[in-house]
């Protein structure tokens, strides 16, 4: 009986790492999102724009970003401070609705000259028959005046 | 003998308390202060050199060459008084007074933290002002600065190659072959921060075809969702064409300078190989 449980105990392991490799790859396919990027722009006073491009595969309800989190860091991006989240139920200008793509520039920050920025663009799309997301980080810019 | 020299209004009088109907010379008062502090032992009240002293002083000016700083010293010296200095002078306070200063000080910080707390919950975000003060320039800073980029208006084109001859893109990307039974619905273009993108939609018998070309010059390529395997890597014209399949649907993605290039939708692999030929013939 114990022999039984080791084997047990050693299968039931053996499956979660299976599975810790498997999430990351059945991640990669979508249903609803097709290709996606997203970049900051450093404007002049100290803008920081985010611009969110995503298509879709097919018209759906929304697409677009469902929530943008500015993070700044004034130690050349050795750490990391959310300073700002925006989300679509308060922008709507995040999504494009009944569309199959989004390329758009819905907001703009006000960083502080000389500080790193980057956003973390949390990816939508979605119809009546459910939705996907996706997490993308931006590459970082510097705030100028 | 405190009280000695309480009639000076109306002339000098005797340290020692007799009242001295002459008015005593310099010279005099000076003996009486030296016997005076002859006789000092050191209880009686110190205040009296004071008096003495300022009897002489009122029976003339003092002389003009008078050093009184040096005087002083010679005279600490002559008796064996320590001297002070002023500046190095530690000023002890009491128990009591470090209490009342403390609290006065409490009460004053008690006040500024209640005051910024009300503007703070008011809506003025005070607290993080105050942490921009420590930029080069001062100003104050509100977070809710943002504004919306309107909306850029777009164009309309009847096929992809014309919407590309109209930016001067003569880069071959819009392939000529595509699926049967295929009906164009709208070209459109967008021209966001640093960045030309040109979708072409288009619906077939069961499904969309999308054509997506994008300008990547300084701005991150996208992220291609697929299944783990790529299909085929076709090398038509020097360019390598990926080609993919997301969950069933067929996605071509390849890269030709700075344009990147995307085909997906409901098609086969051989309408994609053949929509791929056609862009370079």
């Amino acid at each position: 009986m114990t022999h039984f449980k080791k084997l047990t105990a050693l299968f039931l392991s053996i499956v979660l790492c299976i599975s810790c490799f498997l999430i990351p790859s059945s991640a990669r396919s979508s249903l609803y999102i097709s290709t996606y990027s997203a970049w900051l722009t450093a404007g002049s006073l100290c803008s920081i724009s985010v611009t969110v491009d995503v298509s879709a595969y097919g018209y759906m309800d929304e697409v677009g970003a469902s929530r943008i989190e500015i993070l700044e860091s004034d130690d050349d991006g050795e750490t990391w401070e959310t300073v700002r989240v925006y989300l679509k139920s308060k922008y709507p200008e995040m999504v494009n609705t009944d569309a199959w793509y989004y390329y758009d520039t819905p907001v703009t920050y006000t960083g502080i000259r000389g500080r790193e920025y980057t956003a973390i663009v949390t990816i939508y799309a979605g119809d009546s028959t459910g939705y996907d997301t996706r997490e993308y980080t931006t590459p970082m810019v510097t705030a100028h005046k | 003998m405190s009280d000695c020299l309480h009639g000076r209004n109306s002339g000098p009088v005797e340290p020692g308390g007799v009242q001295d109907p002459r008015q005593p010379s310099r010279e005099e008062l000076m003996e009486q202060l030296a016997d005076y502090l002859a006789r000092w032992d050191g209880q009686s009240d110190p205040w009296e050199v004071e008096r003495y002293l300022e009897a002489i002083e009122q029976t003339g000016p003092l002389a003009p060459d008078l050093d009184v700083e040096r005087s002083l010293a010679d005279f600490h010296r002559k008796h064996g008084i320590p001297s002070v200095t002023p500046g190095k002078e530690k000023r002890r306070f009491s128990p009591r007074l470090l209490r009342s200063i403390m609290a006065r000080v409490a009460i004053i910080a008690t006040l500024l933290f209640a005051t910024l707390a009300v503007v703070q919950a008011s809506g003025f975000d005070i607290f993080g002002a105050i942490a921009r003060w420590t930029d080069s320039q001062f100003h104050f800073y509100r977070p809710d600065s943002d504004d919306i980029v309107p909306d850029a208006s777009s164009q309309e084109w009847s096929s992809l190659q014309k919407a590309l001859d109209s930016y001067g893109i003569d880069v071959p990307l819009a392939p000529t072959v595509l699926p049967e039974d295929i009906q164009s619905v709208d070209i459109k273009a967008e021209d966001k921060n640093r960045s030309l993108v040109i979708f072409a939609t288009y619906i077939l018998s069961d499904g969309q075809l999308s054509i997506i070309i994008r300008e990547k010059t300084d701005i991150p390529y996208s992220e291609s969702e697929k299944d783990p395997q790529i299909v085929d890597t076709y090398i038509v014209n020097n360019i390598e064409h990926k080609i993919m399949n997301d969950l069933g649907r067929i996605k071509v993605s390849w890269s030709n300078g700075p344009w990147e290039c995307t085909i997906y939708g409901e098609i086969s692999e051989d309408e994609a190989y053949a929509m791929i030929d056609s862009i370079y013939k």
